[in-house]
């Protein structure tokens, strides 16, 4: 378990590794925290001829609230176990530290980063799930210059996203908490840490006892994480009661399509991705501010 | 692990089934591949670099035609070896056009990991899989319509 | 100073966690020569395919390359595989590198020796090898129904058939009010030590003298095979075993440790080999894969009236050679009648070679085969007849009074109290209560369940014909400054024998274990002694120390009677000198009789005429009641002591989820005198452990082609601690008759019942929603479908 002859560069700035990674093109791989790329190395299952570090740049190692925009600015570079422990973070998007617990365990929270998770894309990560779910954008710099990609556009498939060869994601804005907004997030593993078998993020927002909007994402059933928009639709204008929760577990059932390697594989995801949306959902209703 | 698919390329049924059994087209669309040579009718030694991301790897195989039932069905079978083990694939791929001279293809198979690959990748082996078709159908849409558009023109 | 008589029995920490934990430890990896190369090892692709040829010419090419070694090698400079045991099985010729053709995915075709690990893996994917696949023999079924053979000099794929019946057990069960009768599959998983194989070997061409450091758990059993293998003079081969970093019974041959020997020769050079992970779970040994089909015949009363047992075991491409799994099968066919009064027993036993891993040993070795089994018929049993489960184990348990026992597959039982166990039990589940809990919760919509398992560790085996012998040969030495070395062929990996051989040696003779140093892992210092494997520390290596302990104390008490004027008879060993009972006055520190006898003056007028100045003793253990011969019966007996236990699983299931959380784990146990309660308890919670993931997590996958699909730590689950709650582990002390201080070697107890434990807990929790699991490991997705199916 030694990788392949691998040239190593240092990037101090985002200029300079956008100039390496546009020169090695789809020969370079960006390394942040290494935590999926370096066990990759090794197995020689990734056999890039470059690989550009980019942890000591220090722009992206930073989480900015903005006021205005009511948006956390998520540095590439920040770990998980800053987004878990971080005040700002609880503070206006703890959607985001309550997901980041379920990610492997604490050695692998201080180094793995947000970018690193999100561009490596693994469609059971919380990461791809959370920041689908709340309708993140992606900032992306090349040698054309920046971009912004919606969340909606960015997961293309397993291990795949919208950033290019030459390309580096530089930040991940996350939409906080608005008003009368309230969260779930369920995830079910093999073992603590292990990626999700299946995963539900949930945003409920109510207004005199009745849904006047959410969002519901799943995890690990599809290439991509997979917002349900349609299921969504169905919940917005109700009572969250007991039987709406029944409800939206059929539907949830009913909505995904999971790719599994048998019947029962199949047949299993479905059964707990309605579940998952169904615990996370009523999570949500019961953070909703007493009197809602 | 199975393979099993749709496409719909807007072209009619004998130009899909000649470009997807044409050496010259399948040089262009197969992702990742580096040459094609025919060794015998209907087979060919292939060499690839193929994969998404940063899983990625080296191939050295055969492709084969097989069982052609011009222009509505035929096998492909496909078996490459890399540093990590070695890839078999197995197709049968059948046509139908439809009223509006829409052809569909569907695909049923297998695709078998061995070595490493099998021990250290299953869990996303199916979905880089999938991923691969979609990108060879891309491919082969585009170029059935840029050679449509050639001999219109 | 410690009081020396107390040390049995006492938690003393362990001597060398101060090592092991402050990252002073040395295992092989840590060792380095000069002029060292690195190995790499071409693996098959393929389940079954013939070789039909290997080009080693790029690799030869690159850069730093200094040897590559293929089939041909491996016959040109070595011989076949020694035979590790053979016990009624057919054995394979074959070679540590593919001859001819390739029998499992993994298996080694082709080595390099470089200047790098990572130059000799770029040469290793240089190497070219056609192959031509054949059909591959994967499960059971493929195997009986051969579509093709391993071996095709067999004509068949059977390593292993034999057959054995005591009584008459077609009338026993029909003569029963209830037979019960189930297939008991029992997927693949192994040991997963934190240290992989390790092996460094030093061939030296001008002496002809071989050094292999390597990790392993018996030096000298390795030793005897290298020399078999590579038809060299054993006397020239030297085996290092320095810290080990855990075993599990995987590291008791020489498979892959012979290609960096085979490097080593070729190359004229130290060769290292360090296996990574994926190597170690492709093709260091597997374990289990087995189907028992079981048949039980009891009256109303719960009592049994006959057991009959048919076991098929899937041993991969072998179980003699590239490992020694084979047998463990026997020994499940001789301990199916576990703790209980079986009247009549018949067992058929067959292992079918198929194109997996080869089939090895981990912490159970067959007793785990047979308990399992036994312990899952013992709750359906139970349920049928309308009895309590306990109370069902607890009308057919061997009573304390009936020690020793004569159970009727051959093994003497030493001694125990299961009635006091299952009383224990019960009482600190506070059983009746839970019982109440349980239906309450269901109305709640959370299922909980409880399952029992009975626990019987047959320890320290002497099975002939084979690595897995049965003495251990002890020599205790004192120095001239009074302190103590024991030199054993037991091997430390991990288990804590340098502290419990040390308490063993030191309680003979007044000193803290501190004075005493246990030597173990060269073959060229300690005695030609059999390791560590069959929980046989506190059998055999215990009891030797011992008895050199006594016999040398009884020297020195001779001399030092001799110096102090005194009758040895009266002399007593504290606080680290020897001194007439009751006159502190007249003592000798040990050091001063030390320097006496060796140096300040010397043995001459010191050492009493019929001793000498040889300050040491060197004794063997053999069990006493080992039987080779069989009686009329053909019965034999091959283990010396036999801890007992109960355990017991409390889970709690989510059923929408699949989800199977561990409660409670409580473990009655009973392994006679217990040197170190410290050590016994970890023993016990590690084998538990490793039960547990066998029952949750751990598992071996191949596909239905033979490729293997657990290579990793992430597809290969390993508990970690979030999902393992305490043990609670009770001791109870039935001392052994068959060993010197009455203890009993007790490191797999642990493992054996547990999975059946948690199984049963499982259908105890399903019961109400009539689900019934009798698949390992107990995934979510096998609960759900399991539920689906029910309509739940």
């Amino acid at each position: 378990m030694k990788p392949v002859p691998i040239r190593y560069l240092r990037a101090t700035t985002v200029d300079e590794a956008v100039t390496a990674l546009a020169r090695y093109g789809l020969d370079a791989k960006v390394l942040a925290g290494g935590q999926s790329l370096m066990p990759m190395l090794n197995m020689r299952l990734a056999r890039p001829q470059v690989v550009v570090d980019i942890n000591e740049i220090r722009d992206l190692m930073e989480i900015r609230y903005d006021p205005n925009a009511r948006q956390l600015v998520v540095g590439a570079l920040v770990r998980h176990q800053q987004l878990l422990e971080s005040s700002l973070v609880h503070a206006h998007q703890p959607l985001l530290s309550a997901a980041a617990r379920y990610i492997g365990h604490w050695a692998i929270r201080n180094r793995g980063t947000i970018g690193g998770s999100v561009v490596h894309h693994d469609p059971s990560a919380e990461w791809p799930l959370v920041t689908a779910c709340l309708g993140a954008e992606f900032h992306v710099q090349g040698p054309q210059g920046r971009r912004v990609i919606p969340a909606a556009d960015f997961f293309v498939t397993y291990l795949t996203t919208a950033v290019q060869a030459g390309e580096l994601l530089t930040a991940v804005v996350i939409p906080c908490l608005g008003p009368g907004e309230s969260w779930g997030f369920q995830e079910y593993a093999r073992r603590h840490g292990d990626f999700a078998l299946a995963a539900a993020a949930v945003t409920v927002t109510l207004s005199d006892g009745v849904v006047t909007a959410a969002r519901i994402a799943v995890g690990g059933v599809a290439d991509r994480p997979v917002v349900l928009s349609e299921v969504t639709q169905h919940v917005v204008g109700q009572a969250p009661t007991a039987q709406l929760e029944v409800q939206l577990g059929q539907w949830v059932y009913d909505a995904v399509n999971p790719l599994a390697e048998s019947p029962d594989e199949q047949a299993y995801k479905r059964d707990i991705a309605a579940v998952l949306v169904r615990r996370a959902f009523r999570q949500a209703i019961n953070r909703q501010p007493a009197g809602q | 692990m199975r393979l099993q698919g749709q496409e719909q390329i807007e072209a009619p049924i004998q130009t899909v089934f000649t470009s997807l059994t044409d050496p010259r087209v399948l040089s262009k669309t197969l992702p990742g591949l580096q040459s094609l040579e025919p060794t015998d009718a209907n087979t060919y030694r292939a060499r690839l670099s193929v994969g998404i991301a940063a899983v990625r790897g080296a191939f050295d195989g055969m492709l084969i035609l097989r069982e052609l039932e011009p222009p509505t069905a035929y096998a492909l079978y496909m078996t490459a070896r890399g540093a990590g083990g070695v890839v078999e694939v197995t197709l049968r791929v059948h046509l139908a056009e439809d009223a509006n001279s829409v052809t569909r293809i569907e695909y049923t198979g297998e695709a078998a990991l061995s070595g490493v690959w099998a021990a250290l990748g299953s869990r996303m082996a199916s979905g880089v899989a999938q991923t691969l078709i979609r990108q060879f159908f891309t491919a082969l849409r585009q170029e059935v319509r840029s050679l449509a558009s050639a001999a219109t023109s | 100073m410690v009081d020396a008589s107390n040390l049995v029995g006492q938690s003393v920490r362990r001597k060398e966690d101060v090592r092991l934990l402050t990252g002073h430890g040395q295992f092989v990896d840590d060792i380095s020569l000069p002029g060292m190369l690195y190995a790499a090892v071409l693996r098959s692709p393929y389940p079954h395919a013939r070789i039909r040829s290997v080009d080693v010419s790029g690799a030869l090419r690159l850069d730093g390359v200094e040897a590559v070694i293929t089939g041909d090698d491996a016959q040109q400079l070595g011989k076949p595989m020694a035979v590790t045991l053979d016990l009624f099985t057919k054995v394979p010729t074959i070679y540590p590198l593919a001859v001819n053709k390739v029998r499992y995915v993994g298996e080694p075709v082709a080595a390099v020796a470089a200047t790098s690990r990572e130059v000799a893996e770029d040469a290793v994917e240089l190497i070219v090898v056609d192959y031509e696949p054949l059909p591959p023999i994967v499960s059971i079924e493929d195997a009986e129904q051969p579509t093709s053979l391993l071996y095709e000099e067999w004509g068949h794929n059977r390593q292993l058939d034999w057959q054995f019946q005591v009584g008459d057990v077609g009338s026993a069960l029909a003569g029963a009010d209830v037979v019960i009768s189930e297939d008991f599959p029992h997927h693949r998983y192994t040991g997963v030590p934190l240290e992989s194989r390790v092996c460094l070997a030093d061939y030296r061409p001008g002496q002809g003298a071989l050094t292999v450091w390597m990790s392993t758990q018996a030096p000298h059993q390795c030793r005897t095979l290298f020399a078999q293998s590579l038809g060299l003079p054993e006397h020239q081969i030297t085996v290092i075993a320095p810290d080990v970093g855990g075993g599990f019974g995987t590291k008791l041959q020489i498979n892959a440790e012979l290609i960096p020997v085979l490097l080593s020769i070729k190359s004229g050079r130290p060769v290292k080999w360090t296996e990574d992970r994926y190597e170690n779970l492709v093709s260091g040994v597997h374990t289990r894969d087995y189907v028992c089909h079981l048949e039980v015949g009891f009256r109303r009363d719960g009592t049994m009236t006959g057991v009959k047992a048919s076991l098929v075991g899937n041993l991969g491409c072998d179980g003699t050679c590239d490992a020694a799994g084979t047998a463990a099968l026997l020994v499940a066919a001789a301990y199916l009648p576990g703790p209980y009064h079986v009247p009549a027993f018949g067992v058929d036993v067959v292992g079918y070679v198929t194109n997996k891993a080869p089939y090895g040993a981990y912490r159970g070795y067959g007793k785990d085969i047979a308990n399992y089994p036994m312990e899952r018929l013992m709750e359906m049993a139970a349920e049928k007849l309308h009895i309590d489960p306990l109370e069902l184990r607890r009308r057919n348990v061997i009573q304390p009074d009936e020690y020793p026992y004569q159970q009727i597959s051959g093994p003497l039982y030493d001694s125990g109290d299961y009635p006091a166990m299952i009383a224990k039990a019960r009482e600190v589940l506070d059983y009746e209560n839970f019982r109440r809990q349980q239906d309450e919760t269901r109305r709640e919509g959370k299922y909980l369940g409880i399952g029992f398992a009975a626990m019987l560790e047959p320890s320290g085996a002497a099975v002939p014909n084979g690595i897995f012998n049965g003495y251990e040969p002890a020599t205790v030495r004192m120095t001239p400054e009074g302190q103590f070395l024991v030199f054993t062929g037991n091997q430390d990996i991990g288990q804590g024998i340098e502290t419990t051989l040390a308490q063993v040696a030191a309680s003979q003779f007044g000193v803290s274990v501190d004075d005493v140093r246990v030597v173990f892992g060269d073959t060229n210092a300690v005695p030609y002694g059999l390791g560590s494997f069959s929980s046989r520390g506190a059998t055999y290596a215990v009891s030797a120390v011992h008895r050199a302990s006594v016999q040398l104390a009884n020297k020195l008490k001779r001399i030092a009677a001799n110096i102090l004027e005194a009758s040895a008879a009266d002399l007593v060993f504290t606080q680290g000198a020897v001194e007439v009972a009751g006159v502190p006055s007249r003592r000798l520190t040990l050091q001063e009789l030390g320097n006496k006898v060796y140096l300040w003056p010397g043995p001459y007028g010191t050492v009493p005429p019929g001793d000498d100045p040889d300050l040491q003793a060197t004794e063997t253990f053999m069990g006493p009641r080992v039987r080779w011969q069989p009686d009329e019966q053909g019965r034999i007996n091959l283990y010396t002591t036999h801890p007992t236990g109960i355990y017991a699983a409390i889970v709690e299931v989510d059923p929408e989820l699949g989800d199977v959380r561990l409660r409670r784990f409580v473990v009655i146990h009973d392994a006679g005198v217990i040197i170190n309660p410290l050590i016994a308890e970890a023993q016990v919670v590690g084998g538990v452990v490793q039960g547990m993931g066998g029952a949750l997590w751990e598992e071996l996958r191949y596909d239905e082609e033979g490729q293997f699909l657990s290579g990793d730590l992430t597809s290969y689950l390993l508990p970690t601690a979030p999902e393992i709650p305490d043990v609670e582990v009770y001791h109870f002390v039935s001392p052994s008759p068959f060993t010197p201080l009455g203890t009993k070697g007790m490191g797999e107890g642990g493992t054996i019942p547990t999975p059946a434990a948690i199984l049963n807990a499982v259908n105890d929790a399903l019961r109400p929603l009539n689900v019934f699991l009798n698949d390992l490991p107990i995934t979510p997705q096998k609960v759900r479908a399991a539920l689906r199916q029910a309509g739940h």
